[in-house]
């Protein structure tokens, strides 16, 4: 996928993301001979954090629009390679330190990070 | 399909599923009927998308299924509609009432939902199909994996202790959510409303589980808290205290009548105990002339007594001491006096946190009187016996003076001694002389002669004393003398193991209290009997606390 997609607002996709999936257990205890039992009540996609390398300012200010309610609708690529749409908390501010001006006079923002996390279980 | 055993297997096990719930029957259903919506006879894919049974309970005031949800077919229960809506219509014997509160349960396309009307016609809309396994006059709360926050089950039976068990009460404690204000319903509300409960996976879910509401319910930031107890609480109920004898060789036997006033007892109580008397040699047990002997007590500490006196002899064949009185509660009473099947017993692997407990062994029982006991000899002839001295004829014999006792004749051959100061007497070898002064000698007096089989169980240990403990006499044999009845008891007694199990495992909710099993520590299986059992259900999953006792008892 070449972009993101939070609540509307395109983004290019962030550099080197994959999802990875977390199993949600329960009722969880270690026996005698330190195996881990437990009840497995269903997956949901592990806590991420987004990051880009760089984004024109533009791209960042549609991130800070996108993100600006703690609670977004991301459209990202699932591990399969498919398409998933999923709500997703958004767990920290976006974070940005440097600004310069690129060969073309465009600003331009490096290390931009953002940490999700996913309430859904399946 | 999944089973519980199956998947109990498994490292990660699927989450079971949960059902629960309590009714409220404000009001007795007169009459109730439907309207528009239809209701046919479905087959096919319906059973899949809900196998909801119907909570049925009639003990103490609960819900009566008066035929409107009633299941059309066997897998299919509940008063199932089209794709349509549905209408029910609610009469009342007065015409001009109102019902106060019509609750429904039931599912609309597969989810679980639960609809609440005051008036009289209840009309549930949607062009969706709905199943209505139970409608109550009055509140009912049904919780499933959906809507359930936490589900706490304590079960506890007769304990496992030689030393005087006593019958615990089993406990449940339901959180689910409930978004209406409901403060008002529950100042209302009153006790004992049937609670239910069952769990496991479609296809293998336990036999429901039925708890009896105790003390209020709560209900903060929309979570319902329901607390209750299962029906061993009825049985605190007192009971007179009688003498089971029989001489007629024709009549059943004391034990068969020992189980059935059993069975009396507790029906008596308003318990709706299942029980079954399949006496593994009948024709040994009948044509006996037994008696037994009950003391005045409550219900509930006899059945506890009951179980501490008749143990399963594993070697012991048909003819021997293999009866077992066995009573369960734990949310689904069950009284049975047959030797339990070795075959269905589960073996049980990966436990954790396990904690090893031991007590030091029986060395010695007491039993305190009374005891009835037969006197063989014609010896005897008055009716009661006043002023006669029982004497200490030399160690090891007791005696009792008729100041410090009083004897009751009760049949042409058996008598009764009751001591009233608390005297007690020692099975390991003590013997009971029991003679007429005025006897010219040509009678033989009727002396309990078993020091041959006088032994002590063990150097050292822990004596235990067993008080008001049963008379009884032949229960077995009307050949023995009742030392040699109580001597095979205190055998039985002794020889259940001293070792306490603690463990946490991840649980099924098919076994409970007094259930033997094989349990792996370090890769051999012991033989266990639970003596008490929990079944949490948090987030989705189920963990379960065991206490038991080695063996199989």
């Amino acid at each position: 996928m070449d972009y993101l997609n939070i609540d509307g607002y395109r983004i290019p996709y962030p550099n080197g993301f994959t999802i990875e999936k977390q199993l949600r257990k329960a009722a969880a205890y270690t026996t005698m001979n330190g195996t881990e039992i437990a009840d497995v009540v269903g997956w949901k996609y592990a806590d991420a954090q987004l990051k880009w390398d760089t984004l024109l300012d533009a791209d960042l200010r549609n991130l800070l629009l996108a993100t600006a309610s703690s609670v977004i609708e991301l459209t990202f690529e699932g591990l399969d390679g498919e398409t998933v749409t999923e709500q997703a908390i958004v767990e920290s501010c976006v974070n940005t330190k440097t600004r310069f001006r690129d060969s073309n006079n465009r600003i331009v923002w490096k290390d931009i990070t953002v940490s999700l996390s996913f309430p859904k279980s399946h | 399909m999944a089973t519980i055993r199956e998947e109990n297997q498994k490292l990660l096990r699927q989450p079971l599923k949960v059902e629960c719930g309590m009714s409220v029957k404000l009001d007795d259903i007169n009459e109730i009927s439907i309207i528009g919506g239809g209701y046919d006879n479905y087959a096919g894919d319906v059973s899949e998308q809900v196998a909801t049974p119907i909570y049925m309970d009639l003990s103490n005031g609960g819900f009566v299924n008066d035929g409107f949800a009633v299941p059309l077919e066997e897998e299919h229960p509940g008063i199932i509609s089209r794709i349509a809506p549905l209408t029910l219509v609610v009469y009342m014997d007065n015409p001009d009432e109102v019902p106060p509160i019509v609750t429904i349960i039931g599912t609309e396309d597969g989810v679980l939902k639960t609809w609440r009307f005051t008036r009289q016609v209840c009309q549930i809309p949607g062009y969706t199909r709905k199943i209505i396994t139970h409608i109550v006059i009055g509140y009912a709360w049904q919780f499933d994996n959906s809507n359930l926050i936490s589900c706490d089950v304590q079960l506890r039976g007769v304990e496992t202790t030689c030393d005087n068990p006593s019958l615990q009460m089993s406990e449940i404690e339901i959180k689910g959510y409930e978004p209406n204000d409901i403060t008002d319903v529950i100042s209302q509300l009153g006790e004992n409303y049937p609670i239910w409960y069952t769990s496991g996976y479609l296809g293998d879910m336990s036999e429901i589980r039925r708890f009896y509401l105790d003390g209020q319910i709560s209900w903060i930031d929309k979570v319902i808290t329901i607390r209750g107890v299962d029906a061993t609480k009825f049985l605190d109920k007192e009971f007179a205290g009688t003498y089971l004898g029989n001489t007629s060789a024709i009549m059943t036997g004391g034990l068969n009548q020992l189980f059935d006033t059993y069975n009396s007892m507790i029906a008596s109580a308003g318990v709706d105990a299942e029980y079954t008397n399949e006496l593994l040699n009948e024709a040994y047990f009948n044509n006996r002339a037994d008696a037994v002997y009950l003391p005045k007590k409550s219900i509930r500490e006899l059945i506890a007594q009951a179980s501490n006196l008749f143990k399963l002899d594993e070697t012991a064949t048909d003819s021997g001491f293999n009866m077992q009185f066995n009573y369960v509660d734990a949310g689904r009473p069950k009284l049975t006096i047959s030797k339990r099947i070795a075959d269905a017993v589960e073996t049980i692997d990966n436990i954790g946190e396990l904690e090893i407990t031991s007590e030091p062994q029986i060395k010695e029982i007491r039993i305190n009187a009374p005891l009835t006991f037969v006197n063989a000899s014609a010896a005897i002839k008055t009716d009661t016996i006043q002023g006669t001295v029982f004497e200490e004829l030399s160690e090891p014999y007791y005696s009792f003076t008729a100041s410090a006792g009083t004897i009751t004749r009760l049949s042409p051959t058996t008598y009764k001694l009751k001591s009233t100061t608390q005297r007690s007497i020692t099975v390991s070898g003590r013997k009971i002389a029991l003679y007429d002064p005025t006897d010219d000698g040509s009678n033989t007096p009727f002396i309990y002669q078993r020091r041959d089989e006088y032994r002590e169980l063990l150097a050292n240990g822990r004596t235990i004393e067993l008080n008001d403990f049963y008379g009884f006499e032949g229960i077995w044999d009307t050949s023995e003398t009742v030392t040699e009845q109580l001597w095979a008891i205190c055998n039985q007694m002794a020889a259940v193991s001293p070792i306490t199990y603690k463990f946490k495992w991840r649980g099924n909710p098919h076994l409970q209290p007094r259930d033997h099993i094989n349990v792996m520590i370090n890769g051999s299986a012991v033989k266990m009997t639970i003596d008490t059992m929990t079944l949490e259900h948090e987030n989705g999953g189920l963990v379960s606390q065991i206490t038991a006792r080695k063996g199989w008892i």
